[in-house]
């Protein structure tokens, strides 16, 4: 038995996991931004700091394209190699890839671009004809990739303190009262990024509940 | 003889209220540190885990770790698409020194991807990790920080295994720590 379980949750509701379920995090405006800048064929930079909430937009972007096959995603420290030929030719229907036909208007989405080698960047530009758009994500700078791409450039930042009460409502539901808006304040305040916000509000939570508390106070952080 | 492997005892002394966090982070999808020196009681909180749930278990990782295997991946172009992968794996890294950042970053990236639903590391010295930012990040603060068992704490730990009458007190005066004493009493039964 344990915090969330006592409160009727089967898991973690303060995961740091990046899970589509959870759609608060994604700011609808960037979400907007991104997936009209794709339709129009533009390439993306998405930027931000670690724990800001680039994966979790990320999984929704997929979640608008899923089911076509016609978005590709490559984590760039996942694997050794990214062969833009395979990919173009096992994207697509059944029938494209059966007769191994490159798809055309393909969204190629990268994650941790920083780390993809200069051959792979050279090898879709080549690509260019058959790539609708490139999602590119990243911590670093944008001075990290080829002028070439004409990037298109969407900074992540911390949400504002209501977004951090609708965040705690999102997941807690109708348990939301079990963390007061008055110490989601203070937990706010000290919370350096979205997943630090989450773990500490998770923290909090377990704290209370191991005191016997039926919620948690300031005297719990 | 005198056992000192973990894995072959049973005694919990002064870590449950360590292990009950290190099973409630495991249960909530974590990644977690343990961190100690030598006969901290790290490997006693990575045996009780073990026993009580599924995991996947690397022991001795020091400097590399081949991940995919550990995990029954076969790496082929579709896995990039994530759709015959394991899902949900506990991963436990005993004895880790220090990974190269790709692994670091690949175990994130199976974390994020719920591929791995949670990861326990244990080493000796945290500094040596050398973990990227983005990885510390995810821990957090589920860090898990162990210290030898006290003096008076393992003589009686000592003398309840040995049927032998040592002057465990003498032994452990010139002993450097704690596994050297195991070491030393080892020397005096087989004396």
């Amino acid at each position: 038995m344990n915090w969330y379980k006592e409160i009727g949750f089967k898991d973690n509701p303060f995961t740091i996991k990046p899970e589509a379920q959870y759609d608060e995090f994604v700011d609808k405006i960037n979400l907007r931004k991104v997936s009209t800048l794709v339709k129009n064929s533009k390439n993306v930079l998405i930027r931000g700091k670690y724990g800001v909430g680039k994966t979790s937009l990320v999984k929704n972007i997929i979640r608008d394209f899923k089911g076509q096959k016609k978005l590709f995603y490559f984590n760039a420290y996942s694997s050794d190699e990214l062969d833009v030929e395979e990919v173009l030719k096992n994207a697509g229907n059944f029938f494209s890839r059966l007769f191994k036909l490159k798809t055309k208007n393909l969204v190629l989405v990268i994650d941790e671009a920083h780390n993809l080698k200069k051959e792979d960047f050279e090898e879709i530009l080549e690509h260019k004809d058959w790539i609708k758009s490139v999602v590119l994500i990243t911590s670093k700078s944008r001075a990290k990739f080829d002028s070439r791409f004409k990037l298109n450039e969407i900074k992540l930042e911390m949400f504002s303190l209501n977004k951090s009460f609708e965040i705690v409502e999102d997941r807690l539901n109708s348990q939301k009262n079990f963390l007061p808006k008055k110490v989601v304040k203070e937990i706010y305040k000290n919370s350096s990024s979205p997943r630090d916000f989450l773990m500490n509000c998770e923290l909090a939570c377990k704290k209370a509940y191991e005191k016997g508390a039926n919620k948690v106070s300031l005297s719990h952080l | 003889m005198l056992e000192y492997n973990a894995f072959k005892t049973d005694e919990i002394i002064n870590l449950a209220e360590d292990l009950e966090n290190l099973i409630y982070f495991v249960d909530g999808s974590s990644m977690v540190l343990i961190h100690g020196p030598r006969c901290s009681g790290k490997s006693v909180l990575i045996r009780e885990l073990v026993r009580r749930r599924n995991v996947v278990y690397v022991p001795q990782v020091g400097k590399e770790l081949d991940l995919d295997s550990a995990l029954k991946i076969k790496r082929t172009l579709l896995t990039n698409s994530l759709k015959k992968v394991p899902k949900n794996k506990v991963v436990v890294l005993d004895n880790v020194e220090k990974l190269p950042l790709n692994t670091y970053k690949k175990l994130q990236f199976y974390f994020d991807q719920g591929i791995i639903k949670s990861l326990v590391i244990t080493t000796r010295d945290k500094s040596n990790l050398k973990l990227p930012m983005s990885f510390q990040d995810r821990i957090g603060k589920k860090v898990i920080g162990l210290y030898p068992l006290a003096k008076n704490d393992i003589i009686r730990l000592v003398s309840d295994r040995i049927e032998e009458d040592l002057d465990l007190e003498k032994i452990y005066e010139d002993s450097k720590d704690n596994y050297d004493f195991f070491i030393k009493v080892n020397e005096e039964l087989e004396k």
